[in-house]
């Protein structure tokens, strides 16, 4: 019963979220096609962290609203993010353009990456130098002398 | 201790100490890209359909408070004393924008609790609520006398905002006003 009644609120869920996404209606497929891409990249900004196209939320659907309404009237795509990032900030771009807020999102993966490569470069050059050298410091004068003592005494004996 | 045990025990301490940090922010909070800039324009009506217009024109020229509210908002209630407050503290005038609302609901609420508001828009559609960049109720804004936002807040005014942030400002604009 507990089951049942789980899974028709969580089918219900869904039918709820289906809703709120509803497609805006475009007849040109080229217009069609913007929408989609812009909305794909425009975040909702109550949602943290999911984009106008996917969000239920009544803010995502006024954008989404307001992103059809521009594209109709002609405006690019260029022109309807400037729109929202005037009124949001850059935080709405999925992309946000370089600049001092955003220069460690944009370097901190290749910085991270370097640091990575050099400490990996650093272990590998030094295991080289240490298979590089023997394992055992052989003393040559040592060597030279047991044999030397073995020599005389395998003449002793015969 | 040699430093190659050094060396990882300062990174993984550093890295908690961010991380830490980052629990203490509030990522949900957006950096408002209005303060600095001009009060939008608008035109719209008001919420007593028998007063005149509000304009963006209409209420320029003066230090103000502008509260975006609605009835079926659960923290303008909480905010709503607040306001209240300010009102009679600060010698400057309340515009309130009540946000996709309905008129009975709206006049219904301020019967209930109280009217504040020197006016108050109706925005409908949420139009000039839009133009501010207002991402939930309540926000409210502060308007210098040259009608530019200095200053925003996010959510309800609490009484500590009110007091260390949304009063002591005022008092300032209308100081350097006067």
């Amino acid at each position: 019963m507990r089951v049942l009644l789980i899974s028709l609120l969580l089918a219900l869920a869904t039918a709820v979220g289906a809703a709120g996404t509803a497609m805006q209606e475009f007849d040109d497929p080229a217009l069609r096609a913007r929408y989609q891409a812009l909305t794909a990249q425009l975040r909702c900004v109550v949602c943290l962290n999911s984009n106008i196209a996917e969000s239920g939320a009544p803010l995502a659907e006024d954008m989404r609203h307001l992103v059809a309404a521009r594209i109709r009237a002609g405006y690019s795509d260029a022109e309807i993010k400037d729109i929202l990032v005037e009124r949001y900030g850059t935080f709405v771009l999925y992309d946000p353009p370089f600049s001092m807020a955003t220069w460690l999102l944009w370097l901190g993966p290749a910085a991270l990456l370097l640091v990575g490569l050099s400490i990996a470069l650093m272990v590998i050059y030094r295991n080289r130098r240490t298979v590089a050298e023997p394992a055992v410091r052989v003393d040559h004068e040592r060597v030279a002398r047991l044999l030397e003592e073995s020599d005389s005494a395998e003449e002793h004996r015969s | 201790m040699r430093w190659q045990q050094i060396v990882p025990i300062t990174v993984v301490v550093l890295l908690i100490a961010l991380l830490g940090y980052g629990l203490t922010r509030e990522p949900g909070k957006l950096p408002s890209a209005l303060i600095g800039k001009a009060l939008p324009e608008f035109n719209l009506p008001a919420l007593d359909t028998d007063a005149p217009r509000l304009t963006s024109q209409a209420i320029a020229g003066q230090v103000m408070l502008v509260n975006v509210w609605a009835s079926w908002c659960v923290p303008c209630r909480v905010e709503h004393p607040q306001i209240t407050r300010i009102a009679l503290a600060a010698d400057t005038p309340i515009i309130g924008i009540n946000y996709k609302d309905t008129r009975p609901a709206a006049r219904q609420w301020l019967n209930q609790l109280g009217n504040p508001f020197t006016r108050i828009a109706y925005d409908e559609d949420g139009q000039l609520a839009f133009d501010l960049g207002v991402s939930g109720v309540p926000e409210s804004f502060i308007v210098d006398e040259d009608g530019v936002i200095r200053h925003k807040i996010v959510g309800p005014i609490t009484p500590e905002i009110m007091t260390e942030e949304v009063l002591p400002l005022l008092q300032r604009l209308q100081q350097e006003a006067t």
